[in-house]
């Protein structure tokens, strides 16, 4: 985005700082004085007229047409009105159009190059054609001045003064001097012949000053303005402009300056509603004069006032980018159509932003018609010194912004504040300014920061715009008029939808900016929002004494509210725990309770070590039951385990999330509500009426800061420490979603201590829980007392612990049902066998069963070794069936899954026991085993039938029922390939090899798919190798002497082998039966 | 390890210069000690009994004064009391009437003082009084309750209510101790006990 640095260029004198406000202040007398007397005094903008109509002015459509109009009307043309009176609702441009005459007047076309587009050169009188003559109405005396120097104090004498000199005043003198309104033959004798323009400005001060000072005066001006008329209108080369004023209550922005000047004229007091009467009455009369004859031009528009401004303040201002830029606003504001005023999204809104660029259209519009209605900020002048100051101010801070807001005032400059709001009168509000917006003054404030600053470091916005300071500031500027009429003015303060329409900008969004008005609310002093507008107010306000309050409260009082506030995190009656509040030291926490503790650290306990509070319970006094020590420990305590871990926690110290810094963020709610507690009490005590309290909307931010406060101190208390299963003491952290205390907190607890294994309740009673708890029981011997599980479950600390006494019970009787273990009773002393024993096969534990410390547990196989009970090695048979039911129930399964399931549904069985089911099961090919994987494709070795003789079963195997088996396609129907080797194949072949051919040649019809003889031995050293491969029958045959020749040649070594294998043997194929035959017996 | 309980040097100078030389004549003395089995430290209330004020001095030639124990304080609610009885303490002068500024021995987040305070007859009087009737009070809001409007007894109110709780007899006494009771601290679960302890400890 582009920015005004980056766009405009100020004119030179403004960054420098030597720009004199004051050239704007100059008069149509100055300048005239200047061509009388050649004397300057006046800024050279105003005398040097090339100066003056190049870099001074911005040609407006009014400011030509009375320039041409004049001048056209001056060189002789009929057709252009003899008469213009200049009005603006501004104050601006009237005086700079009449010099812009008075210039052309006196030099003519000695001007043509700086006048090429005002005044066509064709009607530019040649140099010293014209008298010009140019009255101030402010300036020109009523009364008959003393002294010898002739001044002359009529209208009409100083017309003719400034004409013709000495001379034609003495010629007209009659006239001149007499009060009654001059004849025909003045007119003749003034203006016979001549070219004359004639200026007359602020008409209606001197009419009114006139009939202050003779009872006729104003009928008599009244009189000689019409005689003027007729005699311009008749006459061309005489050309009158006046100035009067635009609106009918003239004289409204002005009562003071004209009470005064009344008072001179009158020589007594005028007060400013006599002087407003006065001034009215004056100009009457001579209002219908010129209504009726003048044509009325407004030489600045309102649409073209930042072209003149701009004009003056900057040497150039890219245009391109202002539209750039337009259309960024244009979009921001489509966005958020809804919070702005109709006209943000209208099109002409968009040309009047470029029109205005770089000011925005907002901020002219508050100079022009809220600052500007007070009289001594001099309209369009006062204006000017604004801008310039604020021009000069933004270039010195090099500040990136789209477009120059009333928000960018800089209200830190003395200048700019004496500006906007000393000449506004509105001295009272600088407390205002420092209290709440910041203003120069506000670093002598307690604190030094004003409480926009402070909520902007609070919320600071993403792009760094002061965000709160910005809008709370636009506030303000708007609170300096109209003040006197309060809500009933309608310039004073604003809406939220102008507001908004005035603060913000591509970068700081209309939302953002709601944030900070809804922020007004609940932290200025001054600044208010009632009956739907936003304004400042020296009112006594709840906030102001909301502030008192609680600067004054006790630091005791915070400590025992947040202290009080803490003890609700978790309500005394809730969990498994006994809750403990304010705990500092390990004393606090009673040892041999038997029950687990939660121990809320006060929020002041500072710094605590931890393993302290589990292993210790005071100095020198060691914990007994060291695994009930639950500590939920806030943010504002530091907490040392004196491990690696008190490293990250002591640097997290210092960080604005350290514990002193939430501390005293804490600190500073709890005042809030303290002093919203006090105040509510006693309204009265700080100037504020009750009434006040229950209409504003204070007792919803009352509820809402108590709300706040108690959800604040529940989230500081995040870090559960706890001695954990591992053994190590732990920290978890705790997340509520707030504000609800008690329950939530407990809740979040519980889940924290059931995810860790921490907590065992009613529902620990699967087979996991039980074989894990099983683990923990019997983790030396294989027998454990009752009385010695509750003392551990209270102090070994990496056991969990109980949610309630009756859990223990709970979770012994499931462990007898699951067969985990047995519960017994010795019962007398003397006894060897227990008297009461329970254990799986008994069935359950009777539930009128009180076990209490009498009982101890003994592991199955412990009460087996003991020989108490029944013997509980499952029948055979039915193990066999389980098993069976298990394996065809999941189809595919591995032996340790088959094992699980048996547990949880026949209860823990013995391994061996198992094993020998399965191995029957697999030789009695119910069921086959492999080794590899359960979900594989590929066909592994299948163990099963007589091939398992030696199989015994590992964890990992995998068992497969045969269904499931065959429709995986690796069942062979009959796998019924011949295969011999080795030398026990050479035994079986070699006798046939000399029939070979001859068994074929019989009806032999088994192909030979390999037949490899080796290490056949040769008669004379050697061996021989025969390989066949894939002979068929007929192949055979042919070779039959061949084998008979080999047989005949080579004998059986002790290395001869040979390897045959017929993939498809026929079973009525003589060789087939050959092989099969037993040689051994064939010998015998 | 819990460090080592010790009080600094400055503090253990001000108790033998200052304080101890007044343990003996004063009329109550608050003792802050250890007792097996319950948690550290316990706070006992004892009030002396002049030889005069004695019942078994009958054979004795030479009685001297002699402290009885009044009632106890430890764990919970004596936690939940600490401000106030060392706001209490902290009123205790020495025989110039200089304040003796005890309150700093019972400061701190753990109390690691263990010895004799002595106390003036209002101290000692509404120790007795908050030691006695917090007993068997669960909710420690009543407690704080109690204590914080015993604090606001006068010396005299101290002293008379004491006096109905001790010396009328047993069942007189008992009595008493109820009413006092649900005088100071109403019944249990009273949803204004929240709103009373916040205006006390607002007013401090």
């Amino acid at each position: 985005m582009k920015d005004i640095i980056a766009t405009c260029e100020p004119r030179a004198d403004i960054l420098e700082g030597t720009f004199n406000p004051e050239i704007f202040t100059a008069s149509l007398n100055a300048v005239i004085q200047y061509y009388q007397t050649n004397q300057p005094g006046v800024h050279s903008i105003y005398t040097d007229a090339e100066q003056f109509f190049t870099a001074g002015t911005y040609a407006t459509e009014g400011f030509k047409q009375v320039l041409s109009e004049v001048f056209a009307r001056l060189a002789g043309d009929g057709t252009a009105p003899a008469i213009h009176r200049l009005e603006t609702a501004f104050g601006g441009g009237k005086t700079h159009t009449l010099i812009a005459c008075t210039h052309i007047g006196y030099q003519g076309d000695a001007l043509k190059s700086c006048l090429k587009d005002l005044v066509a050169s064709k009607w530019l009188p040649p140099k010293g054609e014209i008298d010009v003559v140019g009255i101030s109405g402010i300036d020109i005396p009523v009364h008959n001045p003393k002294g010898t120097q002739l001044i002359p104090y009529t209208l009409w004498g100083e017309i003719a003064y400034q004409i013709g000199g000495r001379e034609l005043y003495k010629a007209v003198e009659a006239d001149a001097a007499a009060h009654a309104a001059p004849g025909k033959n003045y007119f003749e004798t003034v203006f016979k012949g001549r070219k004359v323009l004639v200026m007359i400005d602020e008409l209606a001060q001197y009419a009114a000053r006139l009939s202050a000072a003779r009872a006729d005066g104003s009928e008599q001006l009244a009189a000689f303005l019409l005689a003027l008329h007729d005699y311009a209108r008749s006459h061309a080369g005489i050309s009158i402009i006046f100035t009067l004023a635009s609106t009918t209550d003239a004289f409204a922005r002005q009562t003071e300056q004209l009470a005064g000047l009344l008072a001179e004229t009158t020589g007594r007091e005028v007060t400013a509603d006599d002087a407003l009467s006065m001034g009215d009455q004056a100009i009457q009369s001579i209002a219908s004069v010129v209504a009726r004859d003048a044509t009325s031009v407004v030489p600045v528009q309102a649409s073209e006032i930042s072209r003149v401004l701009a004009k003056r303040l900057f040497v150039s201002i890219d245009h391109t980018a202002a539209a750039e830029i337009a259309a960024q606003y244009g979009e921001m504001y489509r966005n958020n159509s809804d919070r702005l005023p109709e006209r943000a999204v209208r099109s002409d809104f968009y040309d009047s932003l470029i029109a205005h660029y770089p000011f925005h259209p907002t901020f002219i519009d508050f100079l022009n018609n809220k600052l500007a209605a007070y009289e001594n900020f001099q309209g369009t002048r006062g204006v000017l010194r604004v801008l310039a100051l604020a021009v000069r101010n933004l270039w010195q801070k090099q500040a990136r912004i789209p477009m120059i807001h009333a928000c960018h005032l800089d209200m830190r400059n003395p200048r700019i504040v004496n500006e906007v709001v000393g000449r506004t009168g509105s001295g009272d509000l600088l407390a205002v300014l420092n209290a709440d917006v910041g203003g120069a003054d506000t670093d002598t404030l307690t604190g030094g920061i004003s409480n926009a600053q402070e909520a902007d470091r609070r919320n600071p916005h993403p792009e760094g715009y002061p965000l709160y300071e910005y809008t709370w500031k636009t506030v303000f500027l708007h609170s300096l008029v109209g003040r006197d009429k309060g809500l009933g003015s309608n310039i004073f303060g604003l809406t939220e939808q102008d507001a908004l329409f005035d603060v913000s900008f591509p970068g700081l969004t209309p939302p953002q900016a709601v944030k900070a008005l809804e922020e007004i609310q609940d932290s200025a002093f001054y600044l208010r929002f009632d009956q739907g507008r936003y304004y400042a107010s020296l009112d006594p306000s709840v906030n102001i004494a909301l502030a008192k309050i609680r600067r004054g409260l006790q630091s005791r009082s915070v400590r025992d509210l947040l202290d009080a506030t803490a003890r609700k995190v978790v309500s005394e009656t809730a969990g498994p725990f006994t809750i403990l509040t304010d705990v500092t030291a390990p004393e606090h926490i009673d040892d041999k309770t038997g029950k687990p503790v939660l121990a809320l650290i006060a929020l002041n306990a500072d710094a605590i070590n931890v393993p302290d509070f589990v292993t210790t319970a005071g100095p020198n006094r060691p914990r007994i039951e060291q695994n009930l020590v639950f500590l939920l420990v806030p943010e504002t305590v530091k907490a040392k385990t004196g491990k690696a871990e008190q490293q990250s926690i002591d640097t997290a110290a210092t960080g604005p999330d350290g514990p002193s810094n939430k501390r005293h963020q804490l600190h500073e709610l709890a005042r809030w509500v303290l002093a919203m507690r006090e105040l509510k009490k006693n309204p009265q005590n700080y100037s504020i009426s009750p009434q006040k309290l229950t209409g504003d909307d204070f007792h919803q931010r009352h509820t809402e800061r108590e709300n706040a406060l108690i959800s604040r101190v529940t989230e500081t208390y995040r870090y559960l420490w706890y001695p954990s299963a591992s053994g190590q003491i732990v920290c978890k952290e705790i997340r509520t979603a707030g504000g609800e205390g008690g329950a939530a907190v407990m809740e979040q607890i519980k889940q924290v201590l059931l995810d860790d294994n921490e907590l065992i309740t009613g529902d620990h009673t699967t087979q996991a829980d039980l074989t894990s708890l099983g683990k923990l029981f019997f983790g030396q011997q294989d027998i454990v007392e009752i009385a010695t599980l509750r003392n551990s479950f209270c102090r070994i600390r990496k056991w969990p612990i109980l949610a309630a006494p009756e859990v223990l019970a709970q979770v012994v009787r499931a462990g007898v049902s699951a067969g985990k273990w047995c519960l017994f009773r010795m019962g007398k002393a003397d006894a060897t066998v227990p008297e009461e024993i329970y254990s799986r096969e008994t069935g359950e534990v009777p539930l009128s069963l009180d076990i209490d410390n009498e009982y101890a547990l003994v592991t199955p196989a412990g009460a087996r070794q003991r020989g108490w009970g029944k013997p509980s090695e499952p029948d055979m048979r039915q193990l066999q069936d389980k098993v069976w039911d298990v394996a065809r129930q999941s189809s595919v399964s591995t032996v340790s899954k088959i094992s699980d399931k048996l547990a949880d549904t026949f209860g823990d069985v013995p391994a061996p026991s198992l094993e020998d089911a399965l191995l029957k099961l697999i030789q009695a090919n119910k069921l086959f085993a492999f080794k590899g994987d359960a979900g594989q494709q590929g066909k592994p070795e299948l163990i099963k039938g007589a091939g398992a003789s030696f199989y015994v079963p590992d964890e990992q195997d995998v068992i497969i029922t045969p269904s499931q088996a065959a429709q995986k396609g690796w069942v062979d129907q009959q796998d019924n390939t011949l295969r011999f080797s080795g030398k026990e194949g050479a035994e079986r072949i070699m006798p046939l090899l000399k029939r070979l051919g001859s068994i074929y040649a019989k009806g032999g019809k088994t192909r030979i798919d390999v037949l490899d003889l080796t290490d056949m031995a040769l008669p004379d050293g050697g061996t021989l190798r025969m390989t066949l491969e894939n002979a068929s029958p007929e192949t055979i045959q042919l070779l039959s002497e061949l084998f008979e020749t080999i047989d005949g040649l080579v004998s059986v070594s002790e290395h001869t082998g040979c390897d045959l294998t017929i993939y498809q043997p026929e079973n009525d194929c003589p060789f087939v039966k050959a092989l099969q035959k037993d040689p051994n017996k064939d010998a015998s | 390890m819990t460090p080592k309980p010790s009080t600094t040097a400055k503090a253990r100078a001000h108790y033998h210069q200052k304080v101890r030389p007044e343990i003996v004549k004063a009329p109550w003395v608050l003792r802050v000690t250890e007792h097996k089995d319950r948690p550290v430290p316990v706070f006992v209330i004892k009030q002396r009994l002049w030889p005069d004020q004695r019942s078994d001095t009958d054979d004795m030639v030479a009685p001297r004064s002699i402290l009885k124990e009044r009632g106890f304080l430890y764990g919970q609610p004596q936690r939940r009391c600490l401000p106030v009885l060392r706001t209490i303490l902290g009123r205790v002068n020495d025989y110039r009437d200089v304040p003796l500024d005890l309150g700093q021995y019972l400061s701190g987040t753990q109390i690691t003082f263990r010895d004799n305070l002595p106390a003036d007859e209002e101290a000692g009087y509404k120790l007795a009084l908050i030691f006695k009737l917090q007993e068997r009070i669960k909710e420690m809001d009543r407690v704080e309750l109690i204590a914080r409007r015993v604090d606001r007894f006068t010396r005299e109110e101290a002293g008379y209510w004491y006096s109905r709780m001790t010396t009328f007899g047993n069942a007189a006494s008992r009595w008493a101790m109820a009413g006092m009771k649900i005088m100071l601290a109403g019944q249990p679960h009273d949803p204004h006990i929240d709103t009373m302890l916040a205006d006390l400890r607002r007013r401090g």
